[in-house]
This record gives structure tokens, C-alpha cells and sequence, in this order.
């Protein structure tokens, strides 16, 4: 048997003793690179190759006792607290569409017994991507971001338009509303800032320039909310990456040079937008409803009155001559405004509760994931789900500057519903098996540019061999 | 003098928490800079160091890094974090203690010190 062989059959041998498969290469290879390092030393001092293989082995011990010990150390870690948070939002959703359903048509419509089953494909969908490898995105990061940039794209250029805005993406017999693909733009923004992460200023750059054509399509749609939360969570990801040290630069430096343009650039945007008479009117309306009450400011006043006349439990009252049904879009945009008046504030505690427990514990094992690419993915799925959260229930306590996208699993929303499934599930992958993924490591050696000079020769190198 | 491994397998956490105080290292220097410095009394077999390792990443006292070396070959370098110290800690004084006992007792109930 050739020495290689024996070493590779040792490191089988310790391997098979483990039963979780994913942590078996990540093993392998450093028992290998272990029996070659003390193989290389017996031969420095003079021992054949031979010999030298068959010392390191009988020096690292039994195969199948080494193996059993790091197969207690090694398994999956089941994600329980954070699926049964998951399910707890699920059912609770559930039942509010339910509940709200029945609102609108008693005998329950169409559209809302749709919507209820589609619970049950996002809960597959969830479990799917649960068992998922993510680390298949750390192969293609950047292919993964121009993945999502094309579907973009095309859902921009066949979408259907309703009233100026881009709303539906007609699929067979599927319409999928566009706004909600911004949910995925955070993810994007992650796999693009992994992509770049060792790349030093240059990647930073390139991160701010790939930010761009994405902020563009939101701007496009138009979603405002879908723009702001995927500005601050590309934001917080590339500052977050700097600051870990991912970039290969001085942090200060590094982060001066993300945060100095994005000051320009938003104050430039805020010097366009005060300027602009449509946002002018918005942000009156939005600071004082009541100066066009029953115009532009009508479900502001509608939902700050039913919420004035709610108590901490019980029906609140209601104000004179509205009805809480008549809200527009009550049962869809403002279910929480039907909930606190019907049932009292304390149903938003509970709520806001849940949702503050869960980011807290999904924020929290993001930051303790070892590898950078768990840590990112997690982060913008968290971020992705918090601030989407946050903007719904301002924007249903009658202080949403902007229409609000969803409120992960309770809202209604069949697109979002399965898109926040999908990135749930993918980030609990991440918890789950995040341990053992290691970053693909980049070799010491630089790359060769195209075109350099050495000793008078114009040197072209197309295959970008490394020096 | 050959010692007795039993001996040798309550300190091995603390040895290699002790040698990675003072740099990172990957799991075969460890094993080479122990035996070093303990003049061969601490010679490991290799397969008892990585339980303990990857023991000791999960409840993260150490974190680990990949890194190529100059011949392309990919290490695993072991780093001490803030909780690992913390624990080095803990294990000093623990040993301070076991040995001093057993100090105490094999030299009839006289403190090491005393002698």
C-alpha cells in the first residue's frame, strides 16, 4: 500500500466512527494534514517514506477510539426553541387570518381559504430549506447575487403595472407580488459582501458599486420600504464585515470610507426629497393627518382614532361615525389596528414580545457563528426580518411614513408568507450545521495580473497563474 | 522517567489551553511544542489531542482559523478566546490545588513549602 493510502485509510477509519456527515471532511482533512506534518518530520531526520507514514500513524493512536471521541463532540445542533418560535408565529397567523377572514365574508371567501393553505406550503418550505446545505452559497456567492439581480430584473420588465407601481409577476396560474422580492435583496447583499471580504478597499468599493443596481430596481418598483430595508441591512452588514476585520483593512479607514459616501449620498437624497412637493405633502400629512382628514390623511386618522379609543384589555370604543371593518385594507395592511381595538393593547405586547425574543435569540447566534458566511446570512435574514417587523407595526400604530411590507407569518401575504419561510429555515440550516462549514481559505499566493513587465518583456498572462 | 498516562490525560486541558496563551497553533505544533518543553515526559498521543480541541471549540473556549501554509497545505490553527483564558484560569488554580493536596499527603501532611 502506497504511504498516502495508509494515511488516507487511517483518516476513513476515524471518519466512519463519526455519524454526521457533514462533519467528516472538515475532520479528514486536518487528520491528514496532521499525519503529513509528523510524516514530513520523521523524514527530515532521515527516516524513508515508508517508515516515516507508519511512525505518524502509530503515533496519533487507535483510528476507531479517536473517531468515537469526536463523534461525541460532533453533531447537528437541532434548532427546537427557534423552530417552535417559528411555528408558535405560524399558528398565530394562522388563526388571525382566520379570524380576519371571516371579517370579510362570514362564510369565508375564496381568497381567504387560500390564503390559509398556503400555510402549509410554506411550513415544507421552511422544513425544506431547514435541511438544506447552505453552504452551497459560499461556493457561488457571487453568482447567487446576479442570480437574484436577473430574476430582479426580469419581474421588473414583465411585471404588471397597477396604478404607477409595479405589483404582480404573473406566473401560470401564480402571481407573485414583486415588492416582496426585497426581502431577498438583504441576502444578496450578504453573499455580495462575502464575495468580496478579503479583497481590502477594492472590495469595499465593489460592494458599494453592486449595492446599487438592486437599490435602483426598489426605486423602480417603486417600494420604499422594501429600498429602506434593504439599504440599512446592506449598510449594517458591509460596516459589520469591516469591523470583524473580513476586509483585510485598517477598520477605521475601512469604515470612513463606507460611511463618509453614504452621508453624502443621503444627504443629498434628503436635499432632493425636501425639494420634492409629493414628498413635502407626504411628510405633512404623515406629521398631521388631520390637515386632510378625509383626503391623503383618511387611514391615518382612521387607525390613530381607533387606537386612541383602545384599552389595555377588552373592545376599545369607537369613534363617532366610523367603523372599525370600514378601515381600508383592515384585514390585510392593519390587522393589528382590528386586534389592539378589539381585544386591547395587550395583544400588541404579546406580539412585540415574540418578535423582540425572537430577533434577540436570531440576532444573538448570528454574531456567534464561526464562520463568516454563516455569520453574514444569518445577519441578513435576521436584519431582513426585524426591520421589516418594526416598520409594519409603526406603520399600524399610524406612524408608517411608507406602506409596509408584511409582518413575517402573521400578516397576510401568500409571497411573503413563503419568502420568510425559505429565509427562516435557511438561517435555521445555518444554526444547525454552521459549525462545521468552513470559509473557503484564499492562498497566500497572489494572483498574476494580465498584463505585467518584468526583466523588458510585456508578460500577457490569460490563464491568471499565480506568482 | 515514564509517567503513568492517567496522569497525564486530568492536565492535557490545561496544557493545550496553556500553549495556545501564547500563540496560535495548529494541532501537530502543539503536540511537538509540548514534548519540547516537558523534555519528551509530555509525549501525546496526537489522537487524544483533537477530542479535546474540538471540545473545547464547541463550548468555545478556543476558535480556529484555516490558513495555507508555504506548501499549500491547509492548517487549522487554534486560537485562545476571552471565555478559553478565563478557563486556563480556572484549571491554574484547580491544579494549584490538586497538587498541593497530594503534596501534602505523600510528604506526611507537610506543605511542599514548608520542606
Amino acid at each position: 500500500m502506497q504511504p498516502f493510502d495508509q494515511i488516507k485509510r487511517y483518516s476513513d477509519t476515524v471518519c466512519q466512527q463519526i455519524s454526521w456527515k457533514k462533519a467528516k471532511s472538515a475532520i479528514a482533512t486536518e487528520i491528514e494534514n496532521h499525519l503529513c506534518d509528523h510524516r514530513d518530520v520523521y523524514m527530515a531526520d532521515g527516516d524513508d517514506e515508508e517508515i516515516a507514514t507508519d511512525k505518524a500513524i502509530l503515533q496519533m493512536g487507535d483510528a476507531v477510539f479517536v473517531g468515537q471521541e469526536l463523534d461525541k463532540t460532533h453533531k447537528p445542533k437541532p434548532q427546537w426553541t427557534m423552530l417552535a418560535l417559528t411555528g408558535a408565529f405560524m399558528l398565530t397567523g394562522f388563526f388571525i387570518n382566520f379570524y380576519l377572514g371571516r371579517l370579510i365574508s362570514p362564510l369565508g371567501s375564496y381568497l381567504t381559504t387560500y390564503s390559509l393553505i398556503s400555510f402549509v406550503p410554506a411550513f415544507a418550505v421552511l422544513l425544506f430549506c431547514y435541511f438544506l446545505d447552505f453552504s452551497v452559497l459560499g461556493k457561488y456567492p457571487l453568482q447567487c447575487y446576479c442570480f437574484v439581480l436577473i430574476v430582479s430584473l426580469i419581474s421588473i420588465l414583465l411585471g404588471t403595472d397597477v396604478n404607477g407601481r409595479l405589483e404582480w409577476l404573473v406566473m401560470g396560474g401564480f402571481s407573485v407580488s414583486i415588492s416582496y422580492l426585497s426581502l431577498l435583496f438583504p441576502l444578496a447583499s450578504a453573499l455580495l459582501v462575502y464575495g468580496m471580504r478579503g479583497k481590502g478597499y477594492r472590495g469595499i468599493i465593489l460592494c458599494g458599486i453592486g449595492f446599487l443596481p438592486l437599490a435602483v430596481m426598489l426605486l423602480l418598483i417603486p417600494t420604499f420600504t422594501g429600498f429602506l430595508i434593504y439599504t440599512l441591512s446592506a449598510f449594517i452588514l458591509l460596516c459589520f464585515a469591516i469591523a470583524k476585520g473580513w476586509f483585510s483593512v485598517n477598520k477605521k479607514h475601512g469604515l470612513l470610507l463606507v460611511l463618509v459616501p453614504t452621508l453624502i449620498i443621503s444627504a443629498a437624497i434628503f436635499g432632493f426629497v425636501i425639494q420634492s412637493p409629493y414628498f413635502i405633502r407626504r411628510f405633512s400629512i404623515f406629521l398631521n393627518p388631520y390637515e386632510d382628514r378625509l383626503g391623503s390623511g383618511y387611514v391615518y386618522c382612521l387607525v390613530r382614532d381607533f387606537l386612541s379609543e383602545a384599552v389595555f384589555i377588552g373592545q376599545g370604543g369607537t369613534p363617532r361615525g366610523a367603523e372599525i371593518a370600514n378601515v381600508p385594507s383592515i384585514s390585510t395592511d392593519y390587522p393589528l389596528v382590528y386586534l389592539i381595538h378589539q381585544f386591547g393593547y395587550v395583544i400588541l405586547i404579546g406580539i412585540v414580545a415574540m418578535l423582540l425574543l425572537y430577533s434577540v435569540i436570531g440576532i444573538n447566534k448570528a454574531l456567534k457563528e464561526k464562520s463568516v458566511l454563516g455569520s453574514l446570512v444569518a445577519l441578513s435574514i435576521m436584519l431582513s426580518f426585524a426591520t421589516q417587523s418594526a416598520l409594519f407595526i409603526l406603520d399600524n400604530l399610524g406612524y408608517g411614513l411608507f406602506s409596509s411590507l408584511s409582518l413575517p407569518f402573521i400578516s397576510y401575504g401568500k409571497t411573503a408568507l413563503v419568502i420568510n419561510s425559505a429565509l427562516i429555515g435557511f438561517m435555521l440550516s445555518v444554526f444547525r450545521t454552521g459549525d462545521v462549514y468552513r470559509d473557503s481559505v484564499r492562498s497566500q499566493a497572489r494572483r498574476r495580473s494580465i498584463f505585467s513587465y518584468k526583466d523588458g518583456k510585456l508578460i500577457i498572462n490569460l490563464r491568471g497563474e499565480r506568482i | 522517567m515514564p509517567i503513568d498516562k492517567g496522569l497525564l490525560t486530568g492536565s492535557t486541558t490545561t496544557l493545550i489551553l496553556k500553549l495556545l496563551e501564547e500563540k496560535d497553533m495548529y494541532g501537530y505544533e502543539m503536540i511537538d511544542t509540548l514534548m519540547h518543553k516537558s523534555d519528551h515526559t509530555f509525549d501525546l498521543k496526537t489522537g487524544t489531542l483533537y477530542p479535546i480541541l474540538h471540545n473545547l471549540e464547541k463550548n468555545g473556549a478556543v476558535e480556529s482559523y484555516e490558513e495555507k501554509a508555504d506548501n499549500e497545505r491547509v492548517r487549522k490553527y487554534y486560537h485562545l478566546t476571552s471565555k478559553g483564558k478565563k478557563l486556563l484560569q480556572e484549571k491554574h488554580k484547580e491544579w494549584i490545588s490538586y497538587s498541593s493536596a497530594v503534596n501534602k499527603v505523600l510528604n506526611g501532611g507537610l506543605n511542599y513549602a514548608t520542606i
